[in-house]
């Protein structure tokens, strides 16, 4: 019998959303042949099977979040364990021969736990195991009110999914025994039904993101809900969907930045125009010879990496469970797109090694994978610092969420041509609004401040951009 | 294809009316969804209500007047024997289906929800082609599969007009002789229906006994009740083969190693049904039944195609109308979005004899076959009042528990009304209730439900209208 477990997928995942099998339980699959499609981070990863062998059990459904270590099929692998005289053993259900189940199974019970049906429902909407929960009703029979003191008990998994997200960064890429790939299958089909989890307030899981006795190691995934909606039906009519797939992720990464992090914003401008009419000059000539479309954003990639490496501190992560700062000595730049299946943020691989062309020409390229769903896992992860290009779509500006555990984003304005005063005369000139969000527990209004100077700087004296060292 | 017909788009097409399939639509459109619901006959109701519960049901009743007539002799009461008109019969029994169908028909077309008679074939992912409809064919967003079972024909038989279960609810004719081959519910069911119309019915079965599922003590009782009706009754029976005579039929029974000849005017073949999962077009959804023809799902109603339901009959699991009407809903709430499961404790078996039989949860043989230590308590009819009064002691309720926390697992019945009964029992199981709070229950006097509280007093070792020390039916 093989245990295959949700491998380590890398930087800061430690759940996956099975997507879908592409074996049935009891079949017969080959080895590397793709066995689940599970959806982590911001990728659908198809895991392949580490040998050869009949799938004996499913570690869950469509849906089903599956945590990393945690067991998410066994397969049948005949002789394996076995001397060879006996190949026809008949594939008994037996213990795993390699290593246990990283979660300890409930204690052995016979039969179903005894529940009412209004209580499993209830513990399928708090997104709670009936087997894990201490029944104290006759013939021990768990109520509604086990299900509410083993939640509020539970409220701890919150930490422990703050402090997993913090210690994130510390997990390199590396995977588990099976490689992968990533498909462009959609995200899971939405009427999947996967219950919400526990929910701990905000206030609960701030206090305890200071806690410096949490466990690093373990995580958990819930979506806060401080409060249950109005029943919304009653005023009107009103169609629900569950909430999924890329959608969950980012809500998820969103209430832990919102809550966690104390966000200031830096507002600024840079003159354009003489980078604007050097993008003229070139944009034409580069894509009558095929080049990629040039825009102002690898010209701003090429200055925020050039300033991260003036001001570290806009490249680093605060781990608040070890009480260290982790400054990053590489530059992975993440360019927000929106693909079909939401915001997704593929990441420049060591921006500062590359040329303005190179950077627009890898832009371009993952900007395409992210329309066209074909991102792959680990161009997804990765990322020291963020850019948010909303100016094409409109508005003056705006004040972005940072990408935690990242500690800052820059979020770029629409540029336009703008009367300004030079020497005492109002003049046209094309200006690009600029606003830094960053984590004020790193980093103050003053170090913002000379980044952001640093980057407008650049941007506005071109030639030192492209020869500066 | 009907020319100039037109494809329609629906959010969930159901294929199926019956107990799953119309449930499931209702209680998607109930939960705004836009449904359209296909069947090949041209009214809803399906297998259950229109050739098979409910018109089993009106005849069981009226052979069960009959023989209430009959017996009534015994109280005191005479009456003339019963004569019985087919055709009114008939009239009351399709009186009865028509007018429920009509009333499935009015609760979907209330709602919204389209019918469509005709054939349903997938043809891709998301559609449907429909034969004999004006509809060309169904765009759909989820498809739910509820075609339920079909009577599985007698291969001995060939192509000899012998009679399936819904041949013999049509109540063709009364025959002299009837052979009836399976001993399974739907083979007792009809065959004490056509004794009780004056048949000489003969029930060959091919295992050693009624109902393996059910416990044989239990099932004793029913068998020697339902025997004093039948003419024969032969177990570790198989039909060796079946030949055309003058005016019926000659089949070539084997026993141990004697072989006798049955006669028969008519032969009904009651061996079994198989899931409707031919002739669907799985194959284009890339979806495949097991060997058996049954469609695999989750908890939710799943197939392993995204988009793709089924419950009912055509999955895996006992085939009865309620197990598919409560899937029905599961499926039709998880489409909508809603944390719905089909996480039911017991799904209880009923057996229209006379009397009758039902059981729920675990059963004693299952206890014994799983080493699983249980408390049982047993009470016999002849001690309950109520019986008495009916003149109806041909029963025993049990109820099994566990013997250290004293939760219900299990309750059997054999009697009139066992069918009415169970419910108590089921609702014990899904509660997760114990003894105890079987014991607490004020049961109505006198009723023959007060049976269950008996059995459960026994069980606790605390009965009272049980002869101290005796324990009767009290095992552990």
């Amino acid at each position: 019998m093989y245990t295959l477990k949700l491998p380590d997928l890398g930087e800061g995942i430690h759940e996956g959303e099975i997507v879908q099998w592409h074996v049935g339980e009891g079949q017969q699959v080959e080895q590397d042949a793709p066995l689940v499609d599970v959806l982590t981070d911001k990728a659908t990863v198809t895991i392949p099977s580490p040998v050869k062998g009949r799938l004996v059990r499913l570690g869950g459904k469509p849906g089903d979040i599956v945590k990393v270590g945690q067991v998410l099929a066994e397969l049948d692998t005949g002789a394996a364990e076995q001397p060879a005289a006996q190949p026809a053993a008949p594939p008994a259900p037996r213990a795993s021969a390699t290593t246990p189940p990283a979660a300890a199974p409930a204690p052995a019970r016979t039969g179903p736990i005894p529940a009412a049906p209004a209580t499993r429902r209830l513990a399928r909407e708090l997104g709670l195991d009936l087997s894990q929960v201490q029944g104290t009703g006759p013939g021990g029979r768990v109520t509604p009110e086990d299900l509410e003191t083993f939640q509020s008990k539970e409220g701890r998994t919150g930490e422990e999914f703050l402090k997993g997200e913090a210690g994130g960064q510390e997990a390199g890429l590396a995977t588990g025994q099976a490689a992968q790939r990533v498909t462009a299958s959609g995200p899971a089909s939405p009427e999947s039904n996967r219950p919400a989890q526990s929910q701990p307030s905000p206030e609960q899981v701030l206090a305890a993101s200071s806690s410096p006795s949490m466990n690093p190691s373990s995580s958990g995934s819930f979506l806060f809900s401080p409060e249950l909606l109005p029943d919304y039906a009653q005023q009107g009519p009103v169609e629900k969907e569950p909430l999924r797939g890329v959608r969950r992720l980012t809500a998820r990464r969103m209430v832990t930045a919102a809550t966690l992090v104390p966000h200031v914003a830096h507002f600024d401008e840079a003159d354009v125009s003489s980078l604007e009419a050097l993008r003229q000059r070139h944009k034409a000539r580069l894509s009558a010879q095929g080049g990629p479309p040039l825009s102002l954003l690898p010209f701003v990639v090429q200055a925020v990496t050039r300033a991260l490496r003036a001001h570290p501190k806009l490249n680093a992560s605060v781990d608040l469970g070890r009480e260290e700062i982790v400054l990053k000595k590489f530059y992975h730049l993440g360019v927000a797109v929106a693909s079909p299946r939401g915001l997704v943020v593929p990441v420049i691989r060591d921006a500062e090694r590359r040329s303005p062309l190179e950077l627009a020409a890898e832009i371009d390229r993952l900007a395409r994978a992210a329309r066209e769903d074909k991102l792959e896992a680990q161009e997804l992860r990765g990322g020291t610092f963020t850019i948010t290009n909303i100016g094409p779509i409109g508005g003056l500006a705006a004040t972005p969420i940072v990408n935690y555990p990242e500690v800052a984003i820059l979020a770029l304005g629409r540029a336009q041509d703008r009367p300004v005063v030079r020497d005492g005369q109002v003049v046209v000139r094309r200006i690009l609004p600029l606003v830094l969000s960053f984590d004020h527990r790193l980093i103050d209004g003053a170090d913002a401040a000379r980044f952001v100077n640093a980057v407008v700087h650049m941007l506005e004296e071109p030639e030192q951009l492209l020869l500066g060292g | 294809m009907v020319m100039g017909s037109l494809r329609q788009e629906a959010e969930i097409v159901v294929i199926g009316a019956g107990p799953g399939g119309y449930v499931a639509a209702i209680r998607a459109a109930d939960l705004g969804r836009e449904v359209v619901l296909v069947d090949e006959r041209p009214q809803p109701g399906g297998a259950c209500l229109l050739e098979g519960c409910i018109p089993s049901k009106a005849l069981i009743h009226a052979v069960e007047v009959a023989s209430l007539a009959r017996e009534a002799k015994r109280i005191g009461l005479d009456f003339a024997a019963p004569g019985v008109d087919l055709a009114r019969l008939r009239t009351f029994v399709s009186g009865v289906v028509s007018g429920l169908s009509s009333g499935v028909q009015t609760l979907l077309k209330k709602r919204g929800v389209e019918y469509v008679q005709g054939r349903a074939r997938f043809d891709g992912p998301h559609s449907l082609a429909i034969e004999g409809a004006a509809s060309a064919g169904i765009d759909f967003r989820h498809a739910i599969i509820a075609t339920g079972s079909r009577a599985r024909r007698l291969a001995l038989a060939g192509e000899l007009p012998v009679w399936g279960s819904a041949e013999a609810l049509a109540l063709p004719e009364v025959p002299h002789r009837l052979v009836v081959i399976g001993g399974g519910y739907i083979g007792l069911e009809l065959g004490l229906v056509y004794a009780g119309l004056g048949a000489e019915v003969t029930l060959v079965e091919f295992s050693p006994r009624f109902l393996p599922g059910a416990d044989p003590d239990l099932v004793e009782i029913m068998v020697r009740s339902a025997s004093k009706r039948l003419h024969r009754v032969l177990v570790d029976s198989r039909v060796a083969g079946v030949e055309r005579r003058a005016g019926g039929y000659a089949l070539r029974v084997e026993h141990g190693g004697a072989q006798e000849t049955l006669e028969a005017e008519q032969v009904l073949a009651a061996v079994g049904r198989d899931p409707a999962t031919a002739g669907l077009g799985l194959e284009s959804l890339g979806l495949a039944p097991d060997s058996r023809g049954f469609l695999h799902v989750d908890e939710m109603g799943r197939t392993r195609v995204p988009g793709i339901w089924a419950l009912g009959d055509v999955t895996p699991g006992p085939m009865l109308a309620h197990k598919a009407s409560r899937e029905a809903k599961v499926v039709a709430e998880a489409i909508s979005g809603h944390k719905s499961a089909f996480d039911n404790r017991a799904i209880p078996a009923v057996v229209y004899t006379d009397p009758e039989l039902a059981w729920a949860g675990l059963t004693e043989q299952e206890a014994r076959t799983q080493g699983r230590a249980v408390k049982v308590g047993a009470f016999p009819l002849r001690a309950l009042g109520r019986a008495r009064t009916l003149d109806r002691t041909d029963g025993l309720v049990k109820v099994l528990a566990d013997p250290s926390s004293g939760l219900v697992l299990g309750v059997g019945i054999v009697g009139p009304h066992a069918s009415e009964m169970i419910a108590e029992g089921v609702l014990a199981l899904e509660l997760g209730a114990t003894l105890e709070d079987l014991l607490v229950t004020i049961h109505p006097h006198p009723t023959l439900s007060e049976a269950i509280l008996e059995a459960a007093e026994v069980a606790a070792g605390q009965a009272v209208h049980v002869l101290p020390g005796a324990s009767q039916g009290a095992r552990a």
